[in-house]
């Protein structure tokens, strides 16, 4: 299969200063996730913006094959006095979107990452956490075929943290290719986990295809009954029931909604391909 | 098409959102309104005018260039998939704020010149002159925001430098024969004088002149570079 993104022997200084990036050679393959974790200055910055097209290596050469591109810094600010709104607006334009769905899309990605204050705040008014929800939300407005994101669960908080963890595994099986940097093991072994120190790639561990971490075991539980204020989605079955695929993480709250409302619960169990809703 | 509409009213709307065309846009409108006001109404007013212009434009193209911030450009760019579109899209809005003002005051002055002629006084601008000083006004407004462009993207973390090398780009355009304003401005048709053929290279070197420097822009930017 061909790459969406491949790099080969690519070195990166800026100016005079040291080598950042130090003969980086790696090909990502479509649907797949590769995190980049290292340290403080291992380059894993640099080697996102190289790979997305946003900075060009000093050595070495980058083919992307990727119409377009979800992208988030490890730090940006945007505009102060725009609101949310208007800032999605205006990229998802920037990105083709057509003007009609940039709202709906706009929404609905808010609303998972849990942006409290909605859209219509001023971005200058936004805590951190928030300001991090408005432009992961814009990168993932739209089903981009390669989606870059650096430290994305710096600042969110864990309710957050596992909606991003399942929009990102949406995107995968909607075909998209996702690099991710980060400092810890916020996605535990999910994917193709690669270290990065001193601008090169210092290890590449064997892919894990599933992890076993609580934001990304699945579960299912089917609901009867009124429909809980909170659920992730869910899908009607022909005999009435509601099935939710949930993050195990998440189990625990929609119980508590679904018996706020006096639901009834018909089954909790350990997701399989086929519980796909 | 529309994305190339995108990204010229999102640079629109940063630069209303940060404030940042207002204070070359109100020293430009206050300058070319205090020159236009200034009698006796003539070419001159055109040359000078345009000196003015240079200036500005430069200030407002250097005010567009820097508009995001470094990690928003990132954004930006990666959203719409190329940073020298978006690097353009700025240079448009801030040549296009510069060039309005002098505009309407080159057309409102032919327009108050062809009132006197039909009161019996002499013109003060003719039918040349205008549309040549229209021309010159779009080419050093193009110019001069291509100008504070390159200056942004060479220097971006450095704004008191930047600011420097705007102010001696800009006196440098009163040195004679200089491209783009004196040059443009030496050959401006005086009343009755035929349009000499050195106002069509005059304005042929100002485009070239701008094409390169947003080449320039765009080959130093970063993102991108």
């Amino acid at each position: 299969m061909q790459p969406v993104l491949e790099l080969s022997g690519v070195s990166k200084r800026y100016r005079r200063g040291p080598w950042v990036l130090d003969g980086v050679s790696l090909a990502l393959e479509p649907g797949t996730l590769t995190q980049i974790r290292g340290g403080n200055g291992s380059g894993k910055s640099t080697l996102l913006r190289v790979a997305g097209g946003l900075s060009r290596p000093t050595r070495g050469s980058v083919r992307r094959d990727a119409g377009s591109l979800g992208f988030v810094p490890d730090r940006a600010l945007p505009p102060a006095r725009m609101t949310g709104r208007d800032y999605l607006a205006r990229l998802g334009r920037l990105a083709g979107m057509h003007p009609a769905a940039v709202g709906p899309a706009a929404e609905a990605i808010t609303e998972r990452l849990g942006l409290v204050p909605g859209l219509d705040a001023p971005l200058g008014s936004l805590s951190r956490g928030n300001q991090r929800k408005v432009l992961l939300a814009q990168a993932l407005l739209r089903p981009a075929d390669l989606v870059v994101l650096d430290e994305p669960f710096t600042a969110l908080d864990a309710e957050a943290a596992t909606a991003l963890t399942e929009v990102l595994q949406e995107r995968l099986r909607q075909g998209a290719t996702v690099l991710v940097a980060l400092h810890g093991d916020e996605l535990d072994n999910f994917g193709r986990v690669l270290a990065l120190e001193a601008g090169a790639i210092a290890e590449a561990p064997p892919a894990v295809e599933t992890a076993g971490s609580p934001r990304l075991r699945q579960v299912v539980v089917d609901l009867a009954g009124p429909r809980p204020e909170w659920t992730p989605g869910g899908s009607s079955l022909p005999d009435g029931r509601t099935r939710y695929l949930v993050a195990e993480a998440d189990v625990e709250r929609l119980l508590a909604a679904a018996l706020a409302v006096h639901a009834r619960v018909l089954r909790v169990a350990a997701a399989d391909p086929e519980d796909e809703p | 098409m529309s994305r190339t509409f995108a990204s010229v009213t999102y640079a629109w709307a940063l630069l209303l959102s940060t404030q940042r065309w207002s204070a070359p846009a109100l020293f430009l409108v206050g300058l070319i309104a205090w020159v236009w006001n200034t009698p006796p109404l003539s070419v001159d007013t055109v040359r000078i005018s345009l000196l003015v212009l240079f200036a500005l434009a430069a200030w407002l193209g250097h005010s567009a260039g820097s508009v995001e911030e470094a990690g928003q450009e990132l954004v930006s760019t990666s959203a719409l998939g190329s940073a020298a579109r978006l690097l353009v899209a700025k240079w448009m809005v801030a040549a296009a704020i510069s060039a309005v003002f002098p505009l309407v005051m080159v057309a409102g002055s032919f327009a108050w010149s062809q009132y006197r002629v039909s009161r019996g006084f002499p013109p003060l601008l003719s039918a040349d002159q205008t549309w040549t000083s229209a021309v010159a006004v779009l080419v050093v407004a193009a110019c001069g925001a291509a100008v504070g462009i390159l200056v942004a993207s060479l220097l971006p973390a450095h704004p008191g430098w930047g600011t420097g090398v705007l102010v001696l780009v800009a006196l440098a355009q009163a040195a004679p024969g200089w491209p783009t304003v004196a040059m443009l401005t030496d050959t401006l048709p005086r009343i009755g004088q035929p349009i000499a053929p050195s106002l069509a290279v005059a304005l042929a070197v100002g485009l070239v002149l701008t094409g390169g420097l947003l080449t320039a822009a765009v080959a130093v930017r970063r993102p991108a570079g």
